[in-house]
């Protein structure tokens, strides 16, 4: 009978105050995923995860743990993220942004902020130049690409890289707007864009995803698993012939490894791991990285007035990050807030699939030049 | 303060950010000539229709 006792209640001498803040941790992240809706389908299950790999002798983890096993073939194996990346690209309409290329450029100036927070990271002296490259990644507001690199990168951050990403993403309504109103002015946000609606033929929207693998695919062959996957994604959306394989993209498959990926996160987060000063500093500094994508963005266009004959509204270069579609969505109400009749949405769209574009060529560029640039020192 | 590293971050800032604008400049143009090439071919059939 003590035997059974002793067995049945062997994980409460091995608790400690550490993994008692990790269950609070998750708590506090199923809260804000059911209460406030901050991202719930990833923030519930790593919050969930998090208290998994936290009990005391727990089996979810471990050699043959189910967690620990989900982690080495989806995550180790970068599965997972690619796999999100074609439910991704099933799920994206580049139509907007085929009609208006030009939108393409502010996708590239938001990028502003992995740079930034790179170096950020590196002048607290605290990361490595691959750990602190990862850490910029958080900046490229897009959650796969962030888990690709911080998996080539920086495994021991995977958890609160993560966790940033995927918290700042969904808090984009509330950290781009002043940001934006302290770098532009009332008549900027006033500014109107014309847009035409012009008919894409359909061997254009085909084309489109093919092209766009092999420019990137050439240039940086690293980006291939990342881009490839988001066009093939595409490619079976706007082909016509597989609205099967296209439904299922973007419905089973996103779904099935979303829960996945979040619930394996969650896992990494055990308190040895996670509750540590860098912890908090990679939290601070992807605020840090959504702060700066947007004033880059919003900078850029600003610029880009001056040599314009059409001003461009300068909003629009907030919406070149990759939180799709928050992100454009926050532009245009805060141009609607300015002036009721201005409608900059089509416009702010187009930006924000160029951002996912723009995050998936930053991330894949990050992970081909760090080797190199590290091997010359 | 490490000021090797911070030169390769630079270094890798540098070339980062220039390499993002470079990779979508080449996507802007193949959507440009991809756009030109449709433009030019419907009005090629609108012209066989109207013969």
């Amino acid at each position: 009978m003590t035997g059974l006792w002793n067995e049945s209640l062997s994980g409460i001498p091995g608790l400690t105050p550490g993994q008692i803040v990790m269950f609070a941790i998750g708590g506090v992240l199923i809260y804000l995923a059911v209460a406030k809706k901050y991202e719930p389908m990833l923030l519930l299950p790593i919050g969930f995860g998090a208290v998994l790999a936290n009990i005391p002798l727990s089996s979810a983890i471990g050699d043959e743990g189910f967690l620990t096993i989900l982690y080495r073939a989806g995550i180790q194996t970068e599965l997972f993220p690619v796999l999100i990346f074609i439910a991704v690209g099933a799920m994206i309409d580049f139509k907007p942004l085929i009609q208006n290329p030009f939108m393409l450029f502010f996708g590239a100036a938001a990028q502003f902020g992995i740079f930034f927070t790179m170096m950020f990271a590196i002048s607290t002296g605290q990361f490595d130049l691959k750990e602190a490259a990862a850490i910029g990644v958080i900046g490229a507001a897009d959650g796969p690409t962030s888990i690709y690199v911080a998996r080539e990168f920086a495994p021991n951050y995977l958890g609160p890289i993560s966790v940033a990403a995927y918290s700042y993403m969904s808090l984009v309504p509330i950290i781009q707007p002043p940001v934006v109103r302290l770098l532009t002015t009332k008549e900027e946000r006033k500014i109107r864009m014309k847009y035409t609606q012009t008919e894409i033929p359909r061997i254009i929207e085909i084309l489109f995803p093919i092209v766009i693998t092999l420019i990137a695919g050439i240039i940086a062959p690293m980006s291939v698993a990342l881009v490839g996957a988001l066009m093939f994604g595409n490619l079976i959306k706007v082909c016509g012939v597989l609205t099967r394989l296209s439904d299922a993209a973007q419905n089973e498959l996103a779904n099935l490894v979303t829960l996945l990926l979040g619930i394996t996160i969650g896992s990494t987060m055990t308190a040895v791991a996670f509750l540590n000063l860098n912890t908090i500093m990679i939290i601070g500094m992807g605020l840090v990285a959504f702060v700066f994508d947007t004033a880059g963005g919003v900078i850029f266009a600003k610029i880009l007035n001056l040599f314009l004959k059409e001003k461009v509204n300068p909003m629009i270069g907030a919406a070149g990050i990759s939180a799709f579609p928050m992100s454009g969505r926050v532009v245009q109400r805060m141009a609607a807030e300015e002036d009721p009749t201005n409608f900059i949405l089509m416009q702010a769209m187009s930006a924000n699939v160029a951002g996912q574009l723009a995050s998936v060529v930053a991330g894949s560029l990050i992970l081909t030049l760090v080797p190199v640039v590290l091997a010359a020192i | 303060m490490n000021m090797e590293l911070i030169a390769a971050g630079l270094k890798i800032s540098a070339l980062g950010l220039g390499g993002v604008f470079a990779v979508l400049i080449l996507f802007y143009a193949a959507t440009k000539v991809m756009l030109m090439f449709s433009k030019i071919s419907a009005a090629k059939q609108k012209e066989t229709a109207r013969r």
